[in-house]
Order: structure tokens, then sequence, then C-alpha cells
């Protein structure tokens, strides 16, 4: 049949006269179309899904921070271990009580332990006491002097900028090192050089002597951070503070295995000091146990993501439900005008998808939060994984897909002569 | 154009299976302008889904343009729908979140045309039935006359063979149903376009160029002598 010789004005369509031919090549344009209306019917949706969403935001929130913490903890204890160096060994005294007495270490053992124990190259001890740090009535740092022996910032590869080190010559002398933080507060206060300042420790007047390069936080001891410390002698902090060595760190000789090294110091420690109980540490094992405790947190957080994924699937799958018993007219006007079973499946899960799309936006955002919060809590640098983002918006697809394909299915299975029946 | 031998269509109700068609036979040709009238619940409605291939019949042939209904996959009758089946409903069945031009240029949308495409059309179908000055307006922001108009710009947009309107005018006062009808009349006289109107009113069926009616699952031609008067009516307009 011809209708153009009844001089319609149209002329009649290619794509009308070839029904069928040419309509799977254009399914990228359809597919665009798609996306608009999901993006149109989304933002009534948005309101009553906001509860189903809510699972959703938590559960990518969760795989945000899971990924980044991982990967944070990953470089961070690769980078301890590169600089610590895989030849230390940490040595912490436990608490033990004889005759109402705690024990400590004390100088000797830790200066006595390189003659002492061929495996040791050279060893060190540190240890903190709590005060106020003032200049000029302004308090500074984190309200820790330490007090070091004269081979600490060796081996914990502390770079002096200028000025000089405190060594154990100085005694009980109220000299310090500043850290490049506190040494640059000291400046902001008005002085020149931080070198020659005195900063009031303990309540007395301490001189600057030194000041150490900007360095990243150390895993010694308490978690150290070099800029905002000031190191005194070791002695002055032990007098002035009242505090016992509970914490020291040796190296091992070259060509020495860190674990002999570790068993030589821990037999010394059990033939001389019978009575104070120490745990030996090799850098390996220190470095392993941050890790565990960063798998701790992956695992805790894979949890979480992985119930309210499925608890925010669940809703999205309900909303989706309703959304399709709600729309029925307009699916079965789309069926008649010609929609095919899969056109309608195709709106319904870009949908579904765009939904849970817009939660794991919001959901990246918390979860990179939550990354920073975890990061500073426990003092490691942060950063932005971008594989984390990408992790969490194609999980928030998938589960916008995953969850949408049920009630999708059950849109195109729709009968359009029941779905138009008002 | 169309084409339905001795369609029966039954439905199950229960143990009990109740005929609503019982051999209803009708040929459609194109430009030809038919009306079907009767009671409510007489299968008018059951008649216009088997010819839309919404339905299939229990038994008997439906055939549109040579190609017979049976025969077609799901999918295939979607696409038969969407290049040659224009339709028109009581209750306009527009979507509510969209322009009149959207709604217009939908059916467009799944023969996969490009946006432009598709506006173009769309927006020249608006022009064709006085909707010229309301391309971006929401049915809400529509009279329900003019919302019938944008439906009737909906079925014409894809340029279909035949027009199915179920009631058009049912819902619509009597000027404006009138001008519903006007525009079917050109539909069918300018452009030779079949169009079939399931109606209760007497006024539009006898502007229709045969007039036939449902009673019992069985179609009566009543009126052919009709179509002289709507081809003159049409002609004096």
């Amino acid at each position: 049949m011809s209708r153009s010789d009844r001089g319609s004005p149209v002329p009649p369509d290619p794509h009308r006269l070839a029904a069928g031919a040419g309509r799977g090549t254009a399914s990228a344009a359809r597919l665009r179309f798609n996306a608009g209306e999901a993006a149109a019917s989304l933002r009534s949706m948005l309101a009553r899904s906001a509860l189903a969403l809510v699972g959703i935001v938590v559960g990518i929130g969760a795989v945000i921070a899971m990924v980044s913490t991982g990967e944070i903890v990953k470089e961070e204890s690769l980078r301890q271990f590169r600089e610590l160096g895989t030849d230390i060994v940490r040595i912490q005294r436990q608490f033990a009580r004889v005759r109402g007495r705690v024990l400590e270490m004390n100088l000797a053992d830790v200066n006595g332990l390189a003659s002492a124990v061929p495996a040791i190259e050279s060893a060190a001890a540190a240890v903190d006491a709590n005060t106020r740090i003032r200049y000029r009535g302004q308090v500074l740092g984190q309200n820790i002097a330490f007090g070091v022996t004269g081979g600490f910032f060796r081996l914990s590869k502390l770079p002096l900028a200028e000025g000089r080190l405190v060594s154990d010559l100085d005694r009980h002398r109220f000299y310090c090192v500043a850290g490049a933080g506190i040494a640059r507060a000291i400046r902001d206060a008005g002085a020149v050089s931080a070198l020659g300042e005195r900063v009031r420790v303990f309540g007395r007047l301490c001189t600057v002597v030194g000041v150490l390069e900007s360095v990243p936080p150390l895993a010694f001891g308490r978690q150290l951070v070099p800029d905002e410390a000031v190191f005194m002698p070791i002695e002055a902090v032990m007098r002035a503070g009242g505090v016992g060595i509970r914490d020291a760190v040796a190296q091992a000789r070259g060509g020495v295995e860190p674990e002999v090294a570790r068993r030589a110091v821990e037999a010394h420690f059990g033939r001389v000091r019978p009575n104070l109980r120490v745990s030996v540490t090799t850098a390996g094992q220190l470095i392993a146990r941050m890790r565990s405790q960063g798998q701790l947190f992956t695992l805790l957080l894979g949890a979480i993501a992985s119930i309210s994924l499925i608890v925010g699937g669940v809703g999205v799958m309900n909303v989706m439900l309703m959304s399709v018993r709600e729309r029925r007219a307009e699916i079965g006007l789309r069926r008649a005008i010609g929609a095919r079973r899969g056109d309608v499946r195709q709106q319904f899960v870009i949908e579904s998808a765009a939904l849970c799309l817009s939660g794991g936006v919001l959901g990246v955002a918390l979860g990179v939060a939550v990354a920073w919060g975890v990061c500073r809590f426990a003092g490691w640098p942060f950063s932005v994984s971008t594989t984390a983002i990408m992790v969490g918006v194609a999980v928030a697809t998938a589960v916008g897909v995953f969850f949408g394909l049920y009630p999708a299915h059950r849109a195109s299975r729709l009968d359009p002569i029941e779905a138009l029946r008002n | 154009m169309l084409r339905l031998r001795r369609v029966h269509k039954s439905y199950r109700l229960g143990p009990v299976s109740v005929d609503v068609l019982s051999g209803v036979s009708l040929t459609v040709r194109e430009g030809e302008l038919v009306s079907i009238m009767g009671p409510s619940g007489c299968g008018k409605s059951t008649l216009m889904n088997i010819a839309g291939l919404l339905d299939r019949p229990s038994s008997g042939a439906c055939l549109l343009r040579g190609r017979d209904a049976a025969e077609m996959s799901d999918d295939e009758r979607a696409e038969m729908r969407n290049a040659h089946i224009g339709f028109v409903f009581q209750s306009f069945h527009l979507l509510p979140r969209l322009t009149a031009a959207r709604n217009a240029g939908l059916p467009l949308v799944y023969r996969g045309l490009s946006e432009a495409a598709i506006r173009k059309r769309a927006r020249e179908a608006l022009d064709r039935v006085g909707m010229a000055d309301r391309h971006e307006h929401l049915p809400s922001q529509l009279s329900g006359g003019q919302q019938q108009r944008v439906a009737v710009a909906r079925a014409l947009v894809g340029e279909p063979a035949m027009v199915l309107a179920d009631e058009p005018t049912g819902a619509l006062d009597p000027a404006t149903g009138d001008e519903i009808m006007t525009m079917f009349e050109t539909l069918s006289a300018a452009q030779g376009v079949a169009v079939v109107v399931v109606t209760h009113s007497a006024e539009v069926a006898a502007r229709s160029h045969r007039q036939t009616s449902m009673e019992q699952g069985v179609l009566v031609e009543t009126g052919p002598e009709a179509a002289s008067t709507g081809a003159a009516a049409a002609a004096a307009r």
C-alpha cells in the first residue's frame, strides 16, 4: 500500500516502511533516552527512597573506608619498614612488681647492651613524660617531653637541621632539640631562630640547642610525631618527670638476622635482669602487628558494607516494586506504543541503578570522611584513594542493577491490557 | 489494511469459559473511518485489543497489512504496533512527568530515532493538532480537550497506517469531541489512514464512513449509507 500517492504532505517514513530493520542499531539513542527518563522519575522517587538509600550510603561508605584504610595501612607499614630498617629490634619492659616496686630498665641496661651482646651493634632508649611545653606564654606541641640517649636520633633516622643534638654528656642539663613544627611555632611567636631560645618544661627553662628536619610520624613507643616533640637528655627527663625506661631500640650488627638478634637480647635480659620482664620484637613483627590491626579494620568495614548493601539493596528493590505498581498505566502505554519487554526492563534497571548511584555518591563522601577519621585516630597519613572511589561507584551500580532486575522483570511481564485498564 | 476473520475470544472464569467475541469478521481499508457502537461489556475493547495486537484471539485470524499476528513474536508485535498503529484512549494516558512534546514523541523513542529528530517530528505532530503554542506544557497544565489533542499527536507522530481510538470523545464535552472527530476525518481523507473509533455517541458514529455495532460478541454493519453522509460532511469542511 502506498499512501504518498494520495497527496500526503509528509513523505513516508523509512523507519515505518522498514519496521524492525535498524532498530537494534539505534539502541544507543534509546539508552540515552531511558537514562533521561530515569533521572526525571528519580527526583520523585528520591523522597521516599531516602530510607532505602541510607543502607546504600552506609554500605558504599564502608566500602570506600575499607579500601582506603586498607591501602593506607599497606603503604604506611611499607614506609615504616623502609624507614625504621629491618635490622631494628624493640625492647619494652613488661609491667612487673617486686616487693612493691615497679621494675624499670635502667640506663646501664641500655648502654651496656652493645658491648654485652655481640649480635647488637648499638642501642638507644627513650622515655616520655607529660608536661606542658610553653614558650612566651604559649603552649607548644603535644604536652609530652621526650628524653633520649645520644644514639636515639641515628637509630630513629631523625636528621638534624641546625644546631647540635643532645648527648649523654648533657646529663641532667635542660637542653633540648626541637622538632620542625615546634621550631616553626617558636619563630611564629617572634623569635628570629629557635636556636638559643628558652622554652619552659617541667616548670624550668630549657635551652633549644638544635632543630630537626621535618619527618613523618614514627611507630616508636607511643605514636611519636617528631615534628611536634622536644627531645631532652634522657637523665633530665627521668629525674624531672620521675619516669623509668620502658622502651629501647637496638640495632643488629650487619649480617645478623633480626630474629637472631632478638633472641640474643631476650637471653641477655633473662640472664642479667631475671626479675625484669621484657618483650623484644623485631621491626618485621611490629609491622605485621600493625597490618593485622589494619586487617581487623578492613574485616569490620567489610562486614558493615555487605550487611548495609544487602539491606539497602532490598530496600531499593522494594521502592522499585512500588514504583512498578504505581506506574502500571505508564508501562501499559509504553508497551502499546511499541516498547518491547526489553525496553521496559532496561528502563527500570537503569532507574534502579541511578537510584543506587545517587546513594553511592553520598556514600563515597561518607567513606572518605570515615577513612580520614580512622587515619587521624591511628596516626596514619591520609590520602584519598581513587581506586576506592571507583570501587564504590561500581559496587553501587552493581547493587542497583542486581536488585533492580526482579522489579524490572515484573514490569516487563505486565500484560499491557491489564496495565492500561483503569 | 486490517482484516479480522472469524475471531473468537473466550475467557476462563473459574470452571466456566465465557465467550466475549464469537466469530467477528471485519475488514478496514486504508482511508476508511469505521465506528463501532454497542453496550458496555459487549466486547468492543477486546476487539480493539486484538486489532491493536495487544491481545491474541482464541481462534480466527488477525491480519495487519497482510501479516498474521498469530505468527509474530511478542517483540515483533511491539514493533508492528510502533510502526503501524496509533492508539487513542478515553483517558488520554499521557505521562504526567513529560511535556506535551515529549509525550507526543514517545513512540519514536522506541524506533531509536535521535533526540533532535524526535523533537522535530513531535513538534510537527503537535502543530497538526492545533497545539503549536503548548509544546512545553505538562499534561496537568492542559484542559481535557488539549490533552486528547496531545494524545492524538502521539498517535500520529509515527505516521501510522491505522489509528485505533477507544472512546476518544468519552471524557470530553460535545464541542471538543467534535474537534477530535474532525481531526480523524482529515486524517482518513487526506492521508489515507484507517481509523477505527469505538463510541457510545450516535453523533460520533454518524460521522464515520461505516457504522458497525457489537452485540453479544457479534459485529453487525448498521449503516453503510452513513458513508456518503460522512464523506459529504468531510467535504463540506
